[in-house]
């Protein structure tokens, strides 16, 4: 009799269960899983969006190589997911430190280094195109004012990838707040310890509080690859690809291959091929993570 | 105990410098922003650059509004005003219920396979966008979803996006257990629970992710480029874009960053007015991983 | 605190579901071909909304019998591509707004309704309009578009700024050379050498002004049949000959995301077409226009809009109706009155109705058709395969003209090869 009820049981939770999964269920088939499916199709035929695709095979992974700035576009993203992320990182995570000690009036500070994450995209993207132009730029204003010679910021080649970096890590504000979180989460029983065993604040730091948020580390590193590595929006305001194509990463190439040259199958194996960049390196990170250390979940 | 305290305070008033040269450092641009928006076009073109205007050009911003013109005599600007709120109550009542729904079901309840559709969910996180724009695109041409405000809601309203899931989440697995038993004591099930326990006590991240969906959805300009075709479907975003491009509707730096600053607003005073539920909830959802 | 949020939260929700649900029933023009409406596709601005709705309404009141509802939908942004999204799905409005660029590409992929055979239906001969006009809308022996108006590129010139300078007006006999010289006069420069004044904008990244710059030094980029890159000897010079003025600061360097440009006054020249004026006008108080003077032969480089009917259409007749009332006097009479086209009927030449705007005292005569020239026409209709004509002029700029603008010293024939191969790879 316990047991048929306990199965009965059961069987309700579950049925349940996917009751309140079923929107996300829903939402993963259809606006997700599913086109998947179809770019992979897609990634295998030649198709120009009004005709039926045609089956190639294999050849747009084999032809995406030769594409002009396709290996350049490559380079251009992990340049600027290898340097602004950790980069970006240890700005914030410092300006975090310094944000999280408890000064009077310490809340509106953290307001003004958010406000730049507020700002909506397209307004930022035409303040900096503005800010950083060589001849009526502010910066060059300043710049020449201190005697020094003119910027190209994004005019010049080899500055230009520089400059979107600069303009990137404006953005700290977002990485800033999780790190707040971090520490936190940091029970006050190891900062006492610490005090105790008579530790400086930079003993502290490097055997409290670093170890301790090595979770909040983890997950700053992973989203800010994944989102580094899918840059598109400053590339199409600001630098159409940048000069000779500087600044084109790989989702601006991925967008003008599919809705500026209709050349869709293309597009969709290159879009693949960063799919699979991105889940191989967040898989790497997330096998390296023996030095994560984990306080132990909360109520399960 | 004197010289400790004069430590303490040598030590604050560094770190005030530093922290004021640095927010002085991130707000310069926005202080151009407003300051070249009250500038003339010749103003804004000198060189050397002005970092101030001569005279405050306020007139800028009332000469935007009618430079956009009307459709069937009403202003584009209040068509586009009303598209993006009709837009955001779609948006953020479909994020904030379904993502507490969702994440009920993947905290509150045990039951076989949760645990694999919630991996499955954080792997979207890595899905490129560019992956499923151009399918995404034919689905919903297929759907005669075109030129309308549904390819923009009804996404929101399955679960409101991974993140927002992985938030509430975190933050409903620190509400105890006791919650769920002395319901089901009275009698309740699970749907009770979830109306009368769960709801009430997630407000806090709740109204965070209502924020953000806020925040999201105004400053989006991708999804309503991609879908959104004629002028009277646009939504402010993509108002405020093209009055940079040149089809010579608005002409000058000025104009354009005055119309910047005006959309710019809503979301800064939302945030400066909730910052208690901005900031502190995405604390208090103690990310752990 | 939190009871009253949570209620606050459920209102919202059923307010937002209510209105997501209304949302269901409306779907304005959602993009698809209805029986009841008659939908034009335009351009987004306003002066092309104003000019449509005066045709529709002349159209209406000429033709009584058509009870259709005719609605009007405007694409922004990138045009040619949202004309392409709405082809793909099937869903292009039954008479439509098209650029030369996509005469081709439509009429190879049969989306377009060829329109000469209804020309003695509708009985309108094509000696009407000018042949460079009816030449850009045709493909093969049929004719795709047909297009509104007679555009040339043209010289614009800011007075202002030739005042400050010191230098002496442009004029209709002008040679290139002198025109080099004035723009020379124009530059004006920092003390670190950065431009903050630049002589002429020849757009050089418009596949328009570059080809009648080839060509007015006799040398082209393309081989015959425009199937791959060939820059013949001339051409290599004539680049050559661009850098040196690019890098003097005469010619505006176009790739160079300096923040100049004609309508903010910095630049003395612009190369543009009639449709350029009203924002000119708007922009700049003391201005004029002359033909683009020649170089070593007398080239005119031209391009025409104009509108096709979609081969889906189920108005085919009132499209076709409509398209010929747009071609007729009365139609081009309402569209010179915009002021932005020279209207492509040839009796229309001298019409006060544009030669008039945007303001009194234009040298209108720039507009107008010459004799005796080498024409140009848009680069589409020299490619074999007209669809690959954005992959090309993004090859042209971002990999031939950019790079060769940055460059200095002699260019080896190695890399003029690599160009032309650039070329030839994006019209693959």
């Amino acid at each position: 009799m316990s047991i048929s009820s306990k199965a009965k049981n059961q069987w309700r939770k579950t049925v349940t269960g996917y009751i309140f999964l079923l929107p996300v269920i829903v939402g993963l088939a259809l606006f997700t899983i599913l086109p998947l499916c179809k770019s992979l199709y897609y990634s295998f035929t030649e198709y120009d969006n009004i005709t039926s695709p045609v089956w190639i095979g294999v050849r747009n992974f084999i032809s995406m190589w030769s594409e002009p700035f396709f290996v350049k576009s490559v380079g251009n993203t992990f340049l600027y997911a290898f340097v602004s992320v950790p980069l970006g990182l240890f700005c914030s995570f410092f300006l975090a430190l310094a944000l999280s000690a408890n000064l009077k009036g310490i809340k509106v500070f953290r307001a003004l280094f958010y406000l730049p994450v507020i700002l909506p995209a397209v307004a930022s993207g035409v303040l900096i195109t503005d800010l950083f132009s060589h001849t009526y730029g502010i910066y060059n204003r300043i710049l020449t004012a201190l005697g020094m010679p003119r910027f190209p910021f994004f005019a010049a080649e080899n500055t230009a990838m520089f400059s979107l970096i600069l303009y990137g890590l404006w953005g700290m504000g977002s990485s800033m707040l999780i790190w707040l979180a971090g520490f936190r989460s940091v029970s006050e029983t190891y900062y006492e310890v610490a005090k105790i065993e008579g530790g400086g604040p930079f003993w502290t730091l490097f055997h409290v509080t670093i170890p301790m948020t090595t979770p909040t580390i983890f997950y700053n590193l992973v989203m800010g690859i994944i989102n580094a590595m899918q840059i598109f929006t400053p590339v199409y305001v600001i630098t159409s690809g940048g000069p000779n194509g500087a600044t084109s990463t790989l989702a601006y190439l991925i967008y003008i291959y599919g809705l500026s040259y209709w050349e869709m199958g293309l597009a969709s194996a290159m879009a693949w091929f960063l799919f699979v960049i991105i889940m191989g390196m967040t898989l790497i990170v997330f096998k390296t993570n023996k030095w994560v250390y984990y306080e132990g979940d909360s109520a399960r | 105990m004197n010289s400790v305290k004069k430590k303490k305070c040598v030590f604050a008033g560094v770190l005030y410098f530093l922290l004021i040269c640095c927010a002085v450092i991130f707000c310069f641009p926005i202080f151009m922003l407003v300051s070249r928006s009250l500038m003339t076009t010749n103003e804004a073109t000198l060189v050397p650059a002005r970092f101030w205007p001569e005279v405050a050009q306020w007139k800028n911003y009332a000469e935007i509004f009618e430079a956009v013109g009307e459709y069937n005599g009403t202003s584009y600007w209040w068509l586009w005003f009303k598209n993006t709120v009709l837009l955001e109550l779609g948006t953020i009542s479909g994020t904030v219920l379904s993502s507490v729904w969702v994440a009920y079901g993947f905290t509150r309840i045990r039951f076989p396979g949760r645990n694999i559709v919630f991996a499955i969910v954080l792997g979207t996180m890595m899905i490129p966008s560019t992956v499923t724009m151009i399918p995404l695109y034919t689905i919903f041409s297929d759907l005669h979803w075109l030129n309308t405000l549904h390819p923009l809601i009804w996404p929101m309203w399955c679960g409101g996006g991974a993140v927002n899931i992985f938030l509430v989440v975190q933050y409903l697995r620190t509400l105890p257990k006791e919650f769920n038993e002395s319901a089901e004591i009275d009698g309740a099930n699970d749907f009770g629970i979830f109306l009368r326990i769960i709801l009430p006590s997630a407000t806090p991240i709740l109204v965070a992710v209502g924020i953000g969906a806020f925040v999201g959805v105004w400053n989006d300009l991708m999804n309503p480029l991609m879908y959104l075709n004629t002028k009277e479907m646009w939504t402010l975003a993509l108002g405020v874009t093209t009055l940079n491009t040149s089809s010579g509707d608005i002409g000058g730096i000025p104009f354009v960053f005055a119309a910047c600053v005006i959309f710019s607003l809503p979301p800064l005073v939302l945030f400066t007015v909730a910052q208690k539920y901005f900031i502190e909830s995405v604390v208090m959802s103690g990310l752990k991983g | 605190m939190k009871k009253w949020m949570s209620r606050l939260l459920l209102a919202l929700a059923v307010l937002g579901l209510a209105f997501s649900l209304a949302g269901c029933g409306d779907s304005p023009g959602g993009g698809h071909t209805s029986k009841n409406v008659f939908r034009v596709g335009i351009e987004e601005n306003a002066d092309e909304h104003t000019m449509m709705d005066n045709l529709i309404a002349g159209f209406k009141a000429a033709n009584p019998d058509v009870s259709l509802e005719f609605k009007v939908e405007s694409y922004s942004g990138n045009y040619s591509d949202k004309l392409i999204a709405q082809a793909s799905n099937g869903a292009l409005p039954d008479l439509f707004f098209t650029l030369d660029s996509l005469v081709g590409y439509f009429a190879s992929k049969n989306i377009t309704v060829p329109l000469n055979e209804y020309l003695d239906t509708y009985d309108f001969s094509t000696d009407l309009i000018y042949d460079e006009v009816l030449e850009v809308g045709r493909v093969g022996d049929e004719i795709h578009m047909l297009g509104r108006e007679y555009s040339q590129v043209v010289l614009y010139y800011n007075q202002k700024v030739f005042d400050a300078a010191g230098v002496a007006y442009p004029t209709e006999d002008w040679t290139w050379d002198e025109m080099i010289e004035a723009a020379r006069g124009l530059v004006d420069t920092d003390t670190d050498g950065t431009v903050l004044r630049a002589g002429i904008d020849m757009r050089l990244n418009w596949p328009v002004t570059m080809l009648q710059y080839f060509e007015g030094h006799n040398g082209s980029i393309l081989n015959e049949n425009g199937s791959s890159g060939s820059i013949d000897a001339a051409a290599r010079d004539a680049y050559t000959e661009l850098r040196g003025l690019v890098q003097e600061g005469v010619i505006l360097n176009t790739f160079g995301n300096t923040g100049l440009s004609f309508t903010s006054g910095n630049v003395g020249m612009y190369f543009g077409v009639r449709s350029d004026a009203t924002t000119i006008n708007r922009s700049l108080e003391k201005w004029n226009v002359v033909h683009v003077p020649d170089m070593d032969r007398h080239v005119v480089s031209l391009g025409a809009s104009g509108y096709s009917v979609s081969a889906l259409s189920p108005h085919k007749e009132i499209a076709l109706r409509f398209l010929f009332y747009i071609m007729s006097t009365e139609g081009q009479t309402i569209l010179a009155k915009t002021g932005n086209v020279v209207p492509a009927l040839r009796a229309l030449a001298a019409s006060p109705d544009w030669t008039s705007q945007p303001k009194e005292g234009l040298n209108y005569q720039a507009f107008l058709q010459e004799t005796d020239v080498v024409k140009v026409y848009p680069i589409s209709t020299y490619l074999a395969e007209p669809s690959a004509a954005n992959k090309l002029i993004d090859a042209l700029n971002k990999q031939v003209t950019s790079p060769i603008l940055s460059s200095v010293g002699t260019i080896s024939s190695e890399t003029w090869t690599m160009y032309e191969n650039s070329l030839t790879n994006a019209l693959r």
